[in-house]
């Protein structure tokens, strides 16, 4: 039977090896790093990869990771789970602060990302007003480069919005693959600058902008989501005017990383997009902490 | 090959409890109609290796196809959980173990008898090209070496099939065959050109090829649990399978 050389490790493959692919570089692939295309504590919940072939509901797998936090969340599996008007399917993902449920709204009979406060009703003050901010302030954009917010809500002491299931992965899960070529960063990052600017013009600044926060949907196109940092640019909340760091240190400005948060303007974004720009490139943020 | 759609493969956010190896280990001696369906379907899975096996230590190849044949007829018609105690860990430990038992101790009463008349066959595909081609190309190896082998080469084999099959019923079978080589990497290929030859932006094709990469590891990952007791095994599972071919 005739074999041939693998690309990847020079092995010899045979003609009929699974797929046509090495087996040994298919193990590799199978240790590889879930963890890089699943959410970990250092990130905020994220819409990541669905399966590809999640037009049905029998193919959605939940993520492998549980990063733990306080069990205060509605589980999925086996069981149908409803929050209100909306039948959790599977988690899609799970950050410091909440949890990401693929669901589908009954009364609309259409698939929803419903995102969740992951202390439920044990949450501080502070977590449900800053939780309500992010909804509100991504809930009055229309755009195309943003995802969109339709429902903020409560069910029992659960403070949640649903918004647009994107399907497809973040920008962080497709440059881990590898650096992408300079006219398609370009592109791509063109079109996140239109939203962000559309954000600003309607006085909300993102504050948290980095790959794993844009998403790719099916054509390609990029929306940017999870406004868990944003606030109006008018408005009076001083939530994070204690000088807490909120925010992913590589894709923040010096003034945010330093903790200067009442210096924190649109230009904080605007430096974000720039460090989005230079990881599409070379794969890897400008600084690394 | 007989493939076999689990529990799991239509739901796979199912309990770890309900795979198919933790099924049988479950019903221990006392095998219900379930645990029993799930071992005959694991075997159902996973007998060319044992084949494999085989062929290593016996000259003739219908020699090897009776045994073969035998020693699930007998596997599923006798108690050989209970004697294979020690490796009921993980199925693949369990069946060579047991194999090497029938062998050893029941081939030559075994051979006497005269089989049919109500024992449950299994249809095996020994002309299967997977299966003789797998055997026929490693020739240097230990009858061991080959189980493992194409113990590996079967699993990954359910993998892949399992994950063009859930492309194909989403209309993306095209995707598949373009996009599968970048699931282990991206050597001497272009997404641009790929891209292209599917009518897709790049952006979107390297996004397809995330999605395919991660959902063929969540497919792995399940079809590994089948077989194993506990989700702690998974990993462990991968890790030495890699080994034999790293070797």
């Amino acid at each position: 039977m005739e074999n041939r050389i693998c690309p990847e490790c020079g092995s010899r493959v045979a003609a009929d090896a699974p797929a046509e692919l090495c087996p040994k570089c298919l193990l590799q692939a199978g240790l590889g790093n879930l963890e890089s295309e699943n959410p970990t504590p250092d990130h905020d919940a994220t819409l990541l990869v669905e399966p590809v072939s999640a037009a049905t509901d029998e193919t959605i797998v939940p993520t492998q990771l549980d990063v733990g936090g306080p069990a205060k969340v509605p589980p999925v599996g086996s069981k149908v789970q409803y929050l209100g008007d909306y039948e959790l399917l599977s988690e899609i993902a799970r950050g410091g602060m909440g949890v990401v449920y693929r669901a589908r709204q009954s009364r609309l009979n259409r698939s929803v990302a419903l995102k969740m406060i992951l202390a439920g009703q044990f949450a501080s003050e502070a977590d449900v007003e800053r939780f309500h901010i992010e909804a509100e302030a991504a809930a009055n954009l229309d755009h195309s480069g943003i995802v969109p917010i339709f429902e903020v809500g409560e069910h029992e002491g659960n403070h949640y919005f649903s918004m647009g299931l994107v399907e497809g992965g973040s920008l962080a899960s497709m440059v881990s693959d590898g650096p992408l070529p300079a006219l398609e960063a370009a592109k791509l990052v063109h079109k996140i600058a239109e939203a962000i600017q559309y954000a600003h013009d309607n006085g909300v600044i993102h504050r948290d902008l980095k790959p794993a926060n844009v998403l790719i949907d099916q054509t390609g196109q990029p929306k940017v989501t999870d406004f868990g940092l944003a606030r109006r640019l008018d408005g009076d909340s001083n939530l994070t005017g204690t000088g807490q760091i909120l925010g992913t240190p590589a894709y923040m400005p010096p003034e945010q990383a330093s903790g200067k948060t009442d210096e924190i303007g649109p230009l904080a974004d605007v430096y974000s997009v720039g460090a989005i720009l230079y990881c599409l490139i070379p794969g890897r943020p400008p600084f690394q902490g | 090959m007989i493939h076999n759609e689990s529990d799991s493969e239509r739901n796979p956010a199912r309990d770890f409890a309900t795979t198919q190896w933790s099924v049988v280990l479950a019903a221990g001696n006392r095998q219900d109609a379930s645990s029993s369906r799930a071992l005959e379907q694991l075997c159902r899975a996973y007998w060319p290796p044992l084949y494999a096996y085989v062929r290593r230590r016996v000259t003739g190849i219908h020699e090897a196809q009776d045994l073969t044949q035998a020693f699930f007829e007998r596997l599923l018609e006798k108690d050989y959980l209970a004697d294979a105690a020690p490796e009921r860990g993980r199925f693949r430990a369990f069946l060579i173990t047991a194999f090497k038992h029938f062998l050893a101790n029941e081939w030559d009463r075994q051979k006497a008898l005269k089989r049919g008349g109500g024992v449950r066959r299994l249809s095996l595909d020994f002309d299967s090209e997977k299966v003789a081609g797998g055997i026929e190309t490693v020739d240097s190896t230990t009858p061991d070496q080959i189980y493992e082998r194409q113990w590996t080469l079967t699993l990954l084999d359910r993998v892949m099939q399992r994950l063009q099959r859930e492309l194909e019923r989403a209309g993306r079978g095209a995707e598949f065959s373009r996009l599968k080589h970048f699931i282990i990497g991206q050597s001497g290929e272009s997404y641009a050109r790929a891209a292209a030859d599917i009518g897709v932006s790049e952006p979107a094709a390297r996004m397809t090829a995330s999605r395919m990469r991660q959902r063929y590891r969540g497919i792995l990952r399940d079809e590994i649990a089948q077989t194993v007791a506990s989700p702690d095994d998974i990993d462990d599972e991968i890790q030495h399978m890699f080994s034999i071919f790293a070797n």
